[in-house]
Formats: structure tokens, sequence, C-alpha cells
């Protein structure tokens, strides 16, 4: 579905590479965890593969269709690309916007043009799935580290997104929070979407990955190995959490 | 801080109005009643609004008397001493008209910050024909006062950590958290664009702020009337 060919990438007012001759493609239903040391290129990337930034040279083609800045300014372009590609920030704090934490919810599907019955059945569904009811008219900057978390996730998959990019997705959480996410991957992954994780968590990596992308200090992709071993989902969730999982 | 603390506690969850009555209803109240005391050439006017709002007041707890009052202070203190001169140019009524007005206004908006949220007043202004958009950069803004707020403290805080011997730390850091605060504010700004972006946002954002008028909120509308008579017959 994404594939990158020969990608290169230079940051304005820089000599030194952010991607260096990077090609890889993701395939749906796969899980792809993306490791490596800080500053190899691994937000860089991401951003290239939201149409935020754009390579310097070779292609970015998403569901075949090369994603350049003309491209981008195709508005049913863009709008298709940012609906099946949902991004989690590491810092969810700075992709909630709005004045509650339904209305983040809602704001997705309500771009998306759809009418608003289906918006607000939606929006409760979301709310139920990721436990969020009891917060629901809390403003979302007031909220735990964990609960913007499950806003930021909520929100993004209210738009119901095939693919899930998500940059050290643990981050800041506690071990219950930890492991509902862990569990929520699985079922995202049961469900056949493809995630592509950025982590340093190699435990996360080894329990989620079917393939383990590496890249270095220099920015480039050094290997792409599929995961010989998988352990099964964890059971230690069951009764520990009130919340769904149903995606 | 003690307003970014004021911001998180007046969070929409909790009900903080005492009478159910809806935001945009008390804003066009406390507009008014500012905009007829500026009006008014009569003191008369101006202080038989004072009492009322001084009724209102006492019907509050003593921690917010407290605080509305403390914000009055400085600039009822302020006017106070710039129309002194106005006493010894033989125009004493002025400076106390003035005081007054000032001192009317800021309880005004003191009852009413107390009694509203701030996402119900920016709630609100979609009642006044705002777009959407508006009121959701208003929230964005209140948003990233309250972030930045919160780092500027937290790095303020690692800065008296760092305060040792007879270097002061304090005055060296104020330069460097607020220049660090300034720029971490450009980075926010940018990366919530993106976000917006990567949600589709496509320039609109309706607002949901959507009450119903309920029988308190007609007897509250009565002020309006109420006010502008008594201000045409006093």
């Amino acid at each position: 579905m994404l594939e990158l060919r020969h990608v290169s990438f230079h940051y304005k007012n820089t000599d030194t590479a952010a991607l260096d001759d990077i090609s890889i493609r993701f395939e749906d239903g796969r899980c792809y965890c993306i490791e490596g040391p800080n500053g190899c290129g691994k937000s860089t990337l991401f951003r290239i593969l939201l149409g935020l930034d754009f390579a310097d040279s070779g292609s970015y083609l998403f569901n075949g269709r090369e994603v350049t800045q003309k491209s981008m300014r195709s508005e049913e372009f863009s709008r298709e690309l940012h609906r099946k590609t949902g991004f989690l920030f590491q810092d969810s704090e700075i992709q909630l916007f709005t004045d509650s934490v339904e209305h983040e919810i809602m704001f997705g599907p309500e771009q998306l043009g759809l009418p608003d019955e289906e918006v607000q059945s939606l929006t409760e569904k979301y709310l139920k799935t990721f436990g969020l009811l009891e917060i629901r008219d809390r403003a979302p900057f007031n909220i735990s580290g964990g609960e913007k978390k499950r806003t930021a996730l909520a929100a993004v998959c209210a738009m119901k997104p095939e693919v899930l990019i998500l940059d050290e997705p643990l981050a800041g959480l506690d071990e219950e929070g930890q492991e509902w996410l862990i569990r929520f991957m699985h079922r995202l992954k049961e469900q056949h979407h493809l995630l592509i994780i950025a982590t340093h968590n190699r435990a996360l990596a080894s329990e989620m990955a079917d393939i383990h992308v590496r890249m270095d200090r220099h920015h480039r992709i050094i290997s792409v190995t599929e995961a010989d071993h998988r352990t099964p989902a964890p059971d230690v969730f069951s009764g520990t959490s009130a919340m769904e999982t149903k995606f | 801080m003690e307003m970014i603390g004021h911001l998180l506690a007046s969070d929409g969850n909790k009900k903080i109005q005492r009478l159910h009555v809806m935001p945009q209803l008390r804003m066009a109240v406390a507009f008014l009643t500012i905009l007829l005391c500026a009006l008014s050439a009569n003191a008369f006017f101006t202080l038989s609004i004072i009492a009322v709002l001084l009724v209102r007041l006492a019907a509050m707890s003593p921690e917010e008397i407290a605080v509305i009052l403390k914000r009055l202070l400085l600039p009822v203190a302020f006017t106070f001493l710039l129309m002194l001169p106005s006493v010894f140019l033989g125009h004493p009524g002025t400076m106390i008209t003035v005081t007054m007005k000032v001192f009317e206004s800021m309880l005004v908006l003191g009852i009413l910050n107390s009694d509203l949220s701030w996402k119900e007043i920016t709630g609100s202004l979609a009642s006044f024909r705002l777009p959407g958009v508006i009121v959701l950069t208003l929230d964005t803004a209140v948003r990233f006062l309250v972030i930045l707020g919160r780092f500027a403290d937290r790095m303020a805080e690692a800065v008296s950590l760092r305060r040792v011997g007879k270097k002061n730390w304090r005055n060296a850091g104020t330069g460097g958290i607020l220049g660090t605060t300034f720029l971490k504010s450009g980075q926010m700004a940018e990366r919530n664009a993106e976000a917006m972006r990567c949600r589709c946002f496509a320039g609109t954002w309706k607002n949901h702020s959507k009450t119903k008028p309920g029988r308190a909120d007609f007897f509250y509308f009565l002020l309006i009337p109420l006010l502008i008579a008594w201000y045409i017959y006093t």
C-alpha cells in the first residue's frame, strides 16, 4: 500500500541528509517496527509518509499514486491520504486542539463531511471503546497522560484509517495503559490494518512486529527482517480494564 | 500561574453555574450593564447597579469573593490615582464617578468569570454569529496559554533548582525561559497545524456549544428591558 523508492531528504539549510536512499514497501495487514537511535530519521520518515514533507529525490507511492507537493494540492487526494493514514504523535497533547474530548473525536468525521447522525454515533462508539465516556466534556489539556493518548487514538481511529503510524506509542503511559494499548494494537493487527510503529522499546518491537526495520545513524535502513519468533498476545488484560478493545 | 490554575479549575466538566442560564445570555447582560454604566451620566444608576452586584457577590463563597476583590483592587486603585489630579482641579465628582464605573465593570467581569468556564465563554461566542473556526482559534489560544504556562513554570523550577552559590540564576534564567517558551510556542503551533491537516481539516469547524433556553433564561432575559428601563428612568 505504501512504498518508498530510493527516497532521500534534507532539511533546509543543512547539508546532512535526514533520510538517505530509503527503499521499503509497507504491505497491508502487517506490523512494521522501525527501530534505530535517536536522530536516525524515523520522524522524518513518518512526515514523508503523511505527506507533510516531500522527498528531495526518489518517490513515495500511496496506493500506487505518487505523493508529491503537486499531488497533495489536490484536496481529494490529500484528504484520501490523511483519512487512510492515522498518526499518533509521541506527545499526544500537541495533537489535541478542540475544547472537549467529545469534540476531539467528532472533529475528523465532521471534516470528512459525514452526516450529523453518523458523526454522533461514531463519537459515542469511540468514547465507549476507549473508555472516555466519563471525561467526554473535559478539556483535553486537562486530563492525564494516558487519557490524552487514548483521546488522540480515538480521534484518529474515528476516521477509520487503514494505516496507523504510531510514534513511540507507549511513551508516557503507565503499566495498565501500556497493556491496554498493546492489546489494542493486537486487535488492529487481527483486523488487517497496516501498523507502522517507531519504538526504542525492544519488548514492544518483539511483541508486535511482523517486520523489523532497523535504521542507523547515517539515516539509512540497514536491515528489513521478518520476525522469526512472535509471541502470542499477552493474556494479562483479562479483567484488568473496563475498556473495550473492539475497533 | 494563578490565571492558569483558574483555567484548569474551570474545566467544563465542573458545573460552576449556580443558575442554569445560557452563557450567551449572561454575557449579553454583563455587556449591557457595563455599557449602560459607561453611558450613564447619573451616579445614582451606577450606584444602584453596584448595590445589586454587591448583593450578588455576597451570595458567593468567601474564597470566590476574595479572588474577585483581589483582582479588582489593582485597576480600581490605579484609576483612583490616575484621576486624583481632578480633585485638585476642582472636579472631585469626576474622580468618584470614573472610579465607581471601573469598580462596577471589574465587578461584573469578575462575577461573570467566576460563574462561567472559559469553554462556556468561548462557546457562547458562536451565538453572536462568530464563525466556528474563530471560536476554535480562541480555544486553541487558551489551551496554548495553559500548556506554555506549565512549560515555563517547569523551566523556572529547573532554573531555581540549579540556583546555587552567588550567581543569581533566577535573573540569569528569565531571558532563557522567555526565549525557549517563545520558540516552543512556534514549534507547537506548527505541530498543531500539522495534526489538524492529518485529520483532514478543511478550514471550517462547527461549533457544538448548543444550549436550549429554559425558564431561568426567560427570567434572566427580563433583566435586559429592566436595565434599559432603569437607565432611562434614572
